[in-house]
């Protein structure tokens, strides 16, 4: 696919940027709440989170369980609230729960015809990253960008420049709305890491 | 025998202390504000009337809902029945108008939405009512079956409707 839409920006002093979601999407990996049936425990943790956030619904925190485990979730809350309550400390359940906590969307947290799914975040993303290189010859990363400055690279290979690439993606290029841009590749003015300016965006 | 009295008061305590924070916590309560529609458009056309009702969703609970789904199916129709092709939906956003397709809608507590329901009547080729459109057109029932999910669950609900041609006097477009 990269091939067919990107074919001439592919090679060595590229960086290709894809989307956590649409990998994730392309994977399959997505769930309409009606297939999920929460269990007893998704159903009572779900109860302590934030409502803005998508672990507040049961459906999501089932899947995620289904992904780490339902007891690495389960200690991820309790010391969650307890490094809450005591340090002050926010994200360590996150941070313990597993990878799939914090890359999970909730419904209506993507754009049709995947508004109605819960999208988790890509398997193996570090693999997919490597493959990138090694067939298009790109170095390439999985990024979870947002339009309030948020940034994660979830996987990248070893060539990225990732304080040059979270700088780049803050202004989040591919944006939140209908834009519906999977991938981006940053192409420098010059082949030095790391690069002085980009040269332009292409998607 | 204090110990076991001290497990069933304490169990007993945390049971009714939960029980205290869900009451507290909520869910989302969506409902679709029927006595509130509004005729928002008519157009007619060969033969064709289109009627369009702007009818508020409102989430009164105190979670955030998403209406995933939104279904509209035209009830009974009377005398029209055989005697016109009939078409009902909703859509939400001004993109979707075309496709018909509902886009999942995320309602903040308090938050209305206006979905807009549309209906279709094509009468047949010489129906002598063609003419006379809409006025040639009875009250029709809309039954409406959407879904949502909030913090809790995924419900259904049930909401009916009844489109009244005559409240469309003088609205949209005309003919």
């Amino acid at each position: 696919m990269l091939r067919e839409y990107a074919g001439p920006l592919l090679g060595r002093g590229s960086v290709v940027a894809v989307s956590e979601t649409a990998l994730a999407i392309l994977q399959g990996r997505f769930v309409r709440p009606e297939r999920v049936r929460p269990g007893p425990l998704a159903r009572f943790l779900a109860r302590f989170v934030s409502r803005t956030g998508s672990l507040s619904s049961p459906f999501a925190l089932q899947l995620v369980m289904q992904e780490h485990g339902r007891a690495r979730v389960a200690l991820a809350f309790l010391v969650g609230v307890i490094t809450r309550l005591l340090l002050g400390r926010s994200g360590d359940l996150y941070r313990i729960a597993g990878p799939q906590a914090s890359l999970v969307d909730d419904v209506t947290g993507t754009l049709p015809p995947y508004d109605k799914h819960i999208v988790l975040g890509p398997k193996d993303p570090q693999r997919v990253v490597e493959e990138i290189r090694r067939r298009t010859g790109s170095e390439a990363a999985v990024i979870d960008a947002n339009d309030l400055g948020g940034v994660s690279i979830v996987a990248a290979t070893r060539g990225v420049n990732r304080a040059h690439l979270r700088e780049v993606f803050r202004t989040n290029p591919w944006g939140n709305g209908d834009e519906q841009t999977p991938i981006l590749i940053l192409r420098y003015s010059t082949s030095s890491a790391p690069p002085p300016r980009l040269r332009g965006l292409a998607s | 025998m204090e110990a076991v009295l001290g497990s069933v008061t304490g169990v007993l305590a945390a049971a009714l202390l939960y029980a205290a924070f869900l009451s507290w916590q909520g869910d989302a309560d969506i409902v679709l504000q029927v006595e509130n529609a509004q005729p928002r458009n008519l157009t007619v056309s060969d033969g064709q009337a289109r009627f369009e009702l702007a009818v508020p969703l409102f989430n009164r609970g105190k979670q955030d809902g998403m209406v995933l789904e939104f279904l509209v199916r035209p009830g009974f129709v009377g005398q029209l029945k055989g005697r016109a092709r009939i078409r009902a939906g909703a859509v939400w956003g001004e993109d979707d108008e075309g496709s018909g397709y509902w886009r999942a809608a995320l309602l903040r507590r308090r938050e209305a939405l206006p979905a807009r329901v549309f209906l279709e009547v094509q009468l047949h080729t010489g129906d002598p009512a063609r003419d006379r459109l809409p006025a040639a057109l009875p009250r029709i029932p809309l039954a409406i079956y959407f879904e949502f999910v909030g913090r809790k669950q995924i419900e259904w609900r049930l909401a009916e409707l009844v489109l009244n041609p005559s409240d469309f006097v003088g609205v949209g477009a005309g003919t």
